[in-house]
């Protein structure tokens, strides 16, 4: 139970997916002006993570390494991460009309969210069992969440402050997010 | 005249660091020194240079519907090749670089050039294309890597300028990627 | 050339083609690049094996309490071993390998792999070795902010520790490769024997 504990912080905390690997960085500055969509991405990501990886896994262990086609990782990979966004999107339509209405418009921007994909080939580089897997992939999104959403809450606030017109938009957003990722930086060393 | 056009848009009006601001993940992450930008950069240009003129050549014989995982296929193709030869004749650089290669694949401006140009243009124009977007990566990803490399070491592709014991090791880290990008963009649109 | 139309066979044929092309290619290139990848990959570990050790003619891998451990020979005399160990640094694990010569003094080290803070933690690679190589694997070794013999890395505490642990670890290993080879020894040489026998006594 510890050791699910630990890669929970560390992956929440420690090794923030956005602040300190980063990764899902479009998203990040994307979709961080208001912390409603924030919370929708996040768990539209978290939803398509943890499913993406159960399935890269499966793919990798029971079809490429058998067959000696780890070569064909990222290929592979891509194309189960599209078609199964594709299919969660369909899905949820027919189901549950209500979760679509809250996750739908960002499904299709995830395919291209690069922690999707990061996520599945780290849990194979890490040589994780299917149970760590799950629970990193869960870990991660719960962190990227996390920085989304108090980086949107920053955001919301910096509307209101008097910023230099250099540094307006992207740039100030930039600058917020590194000061927010010093923070992170404090819980170094902790696992 | 008009091939000039092309790369000069993708080096200077649709510079995709500075302008579009696409392909943030790598940017931030791979920049911790000039040389580790500038190999990252010369890696995507690949990718763009040969998956434009692919995507170029077999563009009308793709219908419209599946013209997206189509194109993600060719793209996850080439980026294996990078990803092997790297790992083959440059492992040091494999190692650093590491997830960033594979993830080239979900970098938005590969894809976005693809939808943009290629698929609009002939074969050569489509590989003109890729040279100046790549050229313009490369451009930013070094000058990124160069000043972090600089102020966090003392140190542009590996020459001493001045002696590390002064060198502000903040720069290296997470928060110098997110901070330096920041200014340089706000410098950018100050110019 | 007409655009191809959005019926169901060409959106088949058409990805279906794509897919096999890709796929012969890459299959292709991981053929060429097969044997440079597997090349490359043991060149680096053997640089490394080779770096720390004194000069030797052949290697031999054996396994210790379950660590790996390679026994580099001059001829028929051992001149070195070369023992890996790990530590949890900061950034994750350290993974440290010590040369030592055959009467236990520490030759040199090298740091395989490790994910320590650029500019700090990842400076151990160089920073030890003004204090490591020269020492015995008798010593057991410590940061001076813990009042142990050795400078840590400024501002890298857990990286310096994490580092000599994984040196402290090899030491042991090293103590238990050594005993092993001693035992077997002892079937030959009846003074050894005998040695061994007041030790176990204590």
């Amino acid at each position: 139970m510890v050791h699910y504990i630990l890669i929970f912080i560390a992956a929440v905390l420690v090794n923030n997916i956005v602040l300190a690997q980063f990764l899902g960085i479009c998203p990040f500055l994307g979709v961080s002006k208001k912390i409603d969509t924030a919370l929708g991405m996040s768990a539209a990501v978290a939803f398509v993570m943890v499913l993406s990886t159960i399935c890269t896994f499966l793919l990798q262990k029971y079809v490429l390494d058998p067959l000696g086609l780890a070569f064909l990782q990222t290929l592979a990979y891509i194309l189960v991460i599209a078609a199964l966004v594709q299919m969660v999107e369909i899905i949820l339509k027919k189901l549950s009309p209500a979760l679509y209405g809250a996750l739908g418009i960002f499904l299709p921007l995830i395919t291209t969210n690069c922690t999707i994909l990061g996520v599945a080939i780290m849990v194979i580089q890490k040589d994780f069992t299917l149970l760590e897997s799950v629970v990193f992939a869960l870990s991660t999104a719960i962190g990227f969440g996390l920085a989304l959403t108090i980086f949107a809450g920053i955001r919301e606030q910096l509307r209101f402050s008097d910023i230099p017109k250099a540094m307006q938009g992207t740039p100030i957003a930039l600058i917020t997010a590194g000061i927010l990722a010093m923070a992170f930086m404090g819980f170094g060393g902790i696992v | 005249m008009n091939k000039l056009k092309i790369i000069l848009n993708g080096l200077i009006t649709e510079n995709p660091t500075f302008v579009l601001m696409l392909g943030m993940c790598p940017t931030l992450g791979t920049t911790t020194s000039a040389i580790n930008g500038m190999s990252m950069g010369i890696a995507t240009m690949f990718v763009l240079i040969c998956s434009n003129a692919a995507i170029s050549a077999v563009r009308n014989l793709i219908p419209d519907k599946v013209h997206i995982p189509a194109y993600v296929i060719i793209i996850a193709s080439f980026v294996t090749v990078v990803q092997l030869c790297m790992e083959a004749y440059m492992p040091a650089l494999y190692a650093t670089l590491g997830l960033f290669i594979p993830l080239i694949v979900v970098n938005c401006i590969v894809l976005g050039r693809a939808e943009a140009f290629a698929a609009k243009n002939n074969v050569f124009d489509s590989a003109l294309d890729g040279l100046g977007i790549g050229l313009g990566f490369t451009i930013a990803l070094t000058l990124l890597g160069a000043v972090r490399e600089l102020l966090g070491t003392g140190k542009i592709f590996n020459c001493t300028v001045y002696s590390l014991d002064y060198g502000m090791i903040l720069f290296i880290l997470a928060p110098g990627a997110f901070i330096t990008l920041g200014l340089l963009i706000a410098i950018k649109n100050k110019l | 050339m007409s655009k191809a139309k959005d019926t169901f066979w060409p959106m088949v044929l058409s990805l279906v083609l794509i897919s096999m092309i890709s796929g012969g290619v890459l299959a292709l290139v991981y053929n060429l690049t097969k044997e440079p990848i597997e090349q490359s990959k043991k060149m680096s570990f053997e640089n490394s094996v080779k770096a720390i050790l004194p000069p030797f003619t052949f290697l031999q891998d054996t396994i210790v309490n379950n660590i790996p451990v390679i026994i580099a020979y001059n001829d028929s005399d051992i001149a070195g071993y070369a023992i890996t160990a790990e530590g949890a640094g900061y950034g994750g694990p350290i993974k440290v390998m010590i040369g030592y010569t055959a009467d236990g003094v520490i030759n040199d080290y090298a740091i395989l792999e490790h994910k320590e803070t650029p500019g700090l933690g990842a400076k151990a690679g160089e920073w030890f070795k003004k204090t490591i190589p020269g020492g015995n694997a008798n010593t057991t070794y410590s940061v001076s902010k813990d009042g142990g013999n050795v400078d840590g890395i400024t501002a890298a505490t857990i990286s310096s520790r994490a580092f000599l642990k994984s040196v402290n670890d090899a030491n042991k290993t090293f103590i238990a490769v050594t005993d092993s080879t001693n035992t077997v020894h002892d079937d030959i040489s009846g003074a050894t024997k005998t040695e061994w026998k007041e030790n176990s006594n204590e």
